[in-house]
């Protein structure tokens, strides 16, 4: 009774949310709910108290002053008068929070994920969404509904492991309001992802195996970052340490460090986080200034997500975002990327070799990142028939038109991407590397030119799997090249030229003489006209009229 | 977003306007430069073979589809398909050909969730989940999982959760078809209460019987395009003959002669069962009583005489149309 009380109530703040919990909240599941999470509690609690020693005689990683027996931190151990085993109490309590912490992180993250994309695809096959979509409620009061409701098991299962979570934490001598503030961090993070597995399951298609693969990829991601941050030592100091920053399990590293007997624990030892710098402004040297950092990128990533959701959420066959949004998405994320390349090489002299790696990292995310735009912003076939047939094709239509083919666009984006990325080579290389540097920039621009002009023409091909036809083709485009001269063994310092046709002609373009530089140029200028040519021919023929279309294949020659 | 300024005159006193609205498939145009206007508190049923764009032109209307080219306007505000017109979409009920429903929920927490979903606060709320249950006879499964139901009930029930805000615009895609003949019979009933409310209902059926006693306007689809569009007494006055049938005690071919003498009398057939002929009559009530009249003053032992209009299935297949049922 008071539970349905209670659903009444947060239903009347989202129906959404009433619908969720409607159909999963019953005192069955909630009492299933307290035993799964007792269950795990009890077996991660047994498992530290295994570890225990129980006689002065053994040797164990928590206990107190004895000397230290053997590489891995274990302590002799010793004993009072009674016979009782001087343990450390804060070091095992804090361990606890911390292996609750990973536990609890990765079965939000991953659970949450996998249920969110599963009930969405559901509700898409079934045809329920589309009732949903037609009532006057915002895309957005839909999406908050599925993130709190859906996954409420989990959560159950989690809020009846936080009285441990923060007693172990309190226990281990972590202070109450670093707790809080990871909660807050994690709370978050968890929004971001989960508003991003919303769209995935919107935007993709594919059926039941849509929830394993896009829970296998966080997975994958979130561990291996995961790693890196609990056992490495240094940061990366390049445009991977935006990709660090998005695993609020670096949190975790404060807290740790807060409690007395940080040196003594296993993991968290890393002691770089503080030289992390963005335009040389160091966002991670403090808890409040790294709570800060993670709140302001998962801000700005659940926004972006929530915008390109509520376009889907109405128009399923409108494209991802707008033009217009996608030029301002790309001066953010140059800026996000660049702040993070310009840090100073970290182990090495910042000579041009340790900035090229640096600076080819970021050129070849932002390669992958257009493509990714190739998708979000190509009108279905559909609409690019309508618009050829119905619109009129001005320059301005290209670029900012909703219906209009991605290929300028994306010239455009590639533009802002490569822009900043030249801007901040220029300023922090010496002068006699700026000329080559520049040059290969344009050229990696220009290749990516062509690789959207090979997607787009493949998308406006008649076919069906024009789709995969264009991701084939892309793919084949960036990683052909690559496979042949290394299987060739074509050496960028002596055969430059075949590499400026690849994805990373920076490698290369130092050693080469200006004329070839500026010959390649003139060839992929030439190549990228030839393709718009052919772009525009297929537009021109997709939206003629039926009589138009008869009448060339009367004149066409037979063969 | 509204365009009241922009949009012409008319669309401000109809329920529905549509201005070239135009949907295209690849090369398939399923629906072509139709303009279709619904005066408020009108039933509009819409007719055509399967195919002819019925279903695309309502899903349009209300915003599951978008058009390649054209507008629409309810009640004079322009529809968008973006979250930018929430008052106009609290405006309109749509219950599709198909019906997922949500077998998890029971009967009232079905209807209470879309009740939410159109924001209706208590205790209005509760009223209305009362009301429709009651109008669609379900008040006895109110806390049955929808699993449980039937097919009619759980049609009903669909047409329970499209008209539970009350909205002043209905559109119903074949929401008969697979419906027993009482099942049909229930839902036309509900109709005409929802028709007595003031709702403008447009709806598609392949059963014309049905359209026939609901409609006071219709429109018939073909290929796309809107043919025709007018109100059904209009139809009926153009295009429906009158038949007279005359049955007679005596042999036929005493009242065929007679009936020679008559220019109104274009032909006739004789029926099946008994001593009938069914007579095609051009002229006025007034002049078939005078016929009447001169057949018993001719001495013709008249057993019955009366007069018969075309059924709308039978205007459709004499416009050229083919109807699937």
């Amino acid at each position: 009774m008071i539970l349905n009380q209670w659903i009444d109530q947060l239903g009347d703040w989202n129906p959404q949310l009433f619908r969720e919990l409607k159909g999963r909240l019953t005192v069955k599941s909630m009492a299933l709910m307290f035993l799964v999470s007792m269950v795990g509690q009890s077996l991660v609690y047994m498992n530290f108290e295994s570890s225990l020693p129980y006689s002065e005689n053994s040797a164990s990683h928590y206990c107190l002053g004895g000397s230290n027996v053997n590489l891995s931190s274990n302590y002799a151990c010793s004993a009072d008068a009674a016979g009782n085993v001087a343990l450390n109490w804060p070091l095992w309590w804090a361990e606890i929070f911390l292996t609750l912490s990973l536990i609890g992180f990765f079965v939000l993250l991953l659970g949450g994920t996998y249920l969110l994309i599963q009930d969405l695809t559901k509700e898409q096959k079934q045809g329920t969404l589309n009732f949903v979509t037609l009532s006057p409620q915002s895309a957005t009061a839909i999406a908050l509904g599925k993130i709190l409701g859906v996954p409420i098991w989990i959560y159950g299962c989690i809020a009846c492991a936080l009285p441990l979570h923060l007693w172990s934490g309190i226990r281990g001598g972590i202070p109450v309001y670093l707790i809080l503030m990871f909660y807050v961090v994690t709370a978050t993070c968890l929004l971001f992802f989960y508003g991003g597995a919303l769209l995935f399951a919107l935007v993709s298609g594919g059926g039941a195996s849509k929830a394993w693969l896009g829970t296998g990829v966080l997975f994958y991601a979130s561990g291996m970052t995961t790693l890196l941050i609990i056992h490495e030592r240094i940061h990366l100091a390049n445009v991977m340490d935006g990709v660090l920053l998005l695993n609020p399990i670096h949190m975790l590293v404060f807290l740790a460090r807060s409690s007395p007997v940080t040196e003594k624990m296993y993991w968290f030892q890393s002691d770089s986080f503080g030289d992390m710098s963005f335009f040389g402004v160091p966002i991670v040297g403090g808890a409040a200034i790294a709570t800060l950092s993670h709140l302001v990128i998962y801000g700005i990533g659940t926004y972006w997500f929530a915008q390109a959701f509520k376009r889907k959420f109405h128009n399923a066959h409108s494209t991802l975002i707008t033009k217009k949004q996608s030029y301002i998405l790309t001066i953010l994320l140059t800026v996000f990327a660049v702040g993070f390349t310009v840090q100073e090489p970290y182990q090495y002299s910042s000579d041009y070799n340790n900035w090229l790696l640096n600076f080819t990292l970021v050129s070849i995310c932002a390669i992958f990142y257009l493509l990714i735009l190739i998708a979000a912003l190509s009108p279905s076939y559909q609409s690019i028939q309508d618009w050829s047939r119905y619109h009129n094709h001005k320059p301005k239509e290209w670029i900012w038109g909703e219906r209009s083919p991605a290929f300028w666009a994306i010239a455009l984006n590639g533009l802002i991407c490569f822009s900043g990325v030249a801007i901040a080579g220029m300023i922090v290389m010496e002068a006699p590397y700026r000329l080559p540097f520049f040059l290969g920039t344009v050229m990696q621009l220009l290749v990516v030119m062509l690789l959207a002009g090979i997607g787009q023409s493949m998308l406006l091909r008649k076919t069906k799997k024009r789709g995969r036809l264009a991701t084939a083709s892309v793919l084949a485009g960036i990683f052909l090249p690559l496979m042949v001269l290394a299987i060739e063994q074509t050496n960028p310092e002596f055969y430059a030229a075949p590499w400026f046709w690849t994805v990373t002609p920076l490698i290369a373009v130092k050693s080469a003489s200006i004329s070839t530089v500026i010959a390649t140029i003139i060839g992929q200028t030439a190549a990228i006209a030839a393709m718009n040519q052919l772009i525009q021919q297929r537009i021109k023929r997709i939206g003629s009229s039926e009589l138009r279309q008869l009448i060339d294949a009367q004149h066409q020659p037979t063969t | 977003m509204t365009s009241k300024l922009a949009s012409p005159p008319v669309v401000d006193t109809m329920a529905i306007a549509t201005f070239n609205l135009t949907k295209q498939f690849d090369r398939h145009v399923a629906v072509n430069d139709v303009e279709l206007q619904v005066q408020p508190g009108e039933v509009y049923g819409l007719i055509g073979p399967n195919g002819a764009g019925k279903t695309t032109l309502i899903r349009m209307l209300a915003t599951a589809e978008e058009p390649t080219f054209g507008e629409i306007f309810i009640h004079g505000d322009r529809l968008m398909r973006d979250d930018s017109n929430p008052h106009l979409k609290q405006r309109l009920g749509y219950l599709p050909d198909d019906f997922p429903l949500y077998d998890d929920l029971t009967v009232w927490d079905y209807l209470d969730y879309f009740a939410r979903l159109y924001n209706l606060r208590q205790p209005r709320r509760r009223r209305r989940l009362g009301e429709v249950l009651e109008l669609v006879q379900l008040t006895h499964k109110r806390e049955d999982r929808i699993a449980t139901l039937s097919r009619g009930m759980k049609q009903r029930l669909s047409l329970a959760r499209t008209i539970i805000h009350e909205p002043l615009l209905l559109l119903l895609d074949e929401p008969v078809s697979g419906l027993d003949p009482i099942a049909r019979m229930q839902f036309r009933e509900i109709i005409k209460v929802l028709q007595e409310a003031g709702m403008t209902i447009l709806i598609s059926s392949h059963v014309l019987s049905d359209l026939a006693e609901l409609c006071s306007s219709v429109g018939i689809m073909e290929l796309g395009y809107l043919v025709e569009s007018t109100s059904l007494k209009d139809l009926y006055q153009r295009l429906s003959r009158q038949h007279l049938v005359i049955g007679t005690l005596a042999h036929l071919d005493a009242l065929e002669s007679e009936l020679r003498h008559y220019p109104l009398v274009r032909g006739w057939e004789k029926m099946q069962e008994g001593d009938r002929l069914k007579l095609e009559f051009d002229g006025t009530p007034e002049e078939s009583t005078t016929l009447l009249k001169n057949l018993i003053e001719a001495g013709i032992p008249v057993s019955e005489f009366s007069a018969k209009t075309e059924d709308l299935e039978s205007i459709f297949l004499k416009l050229g149309h083919q109807q699937t049922s």
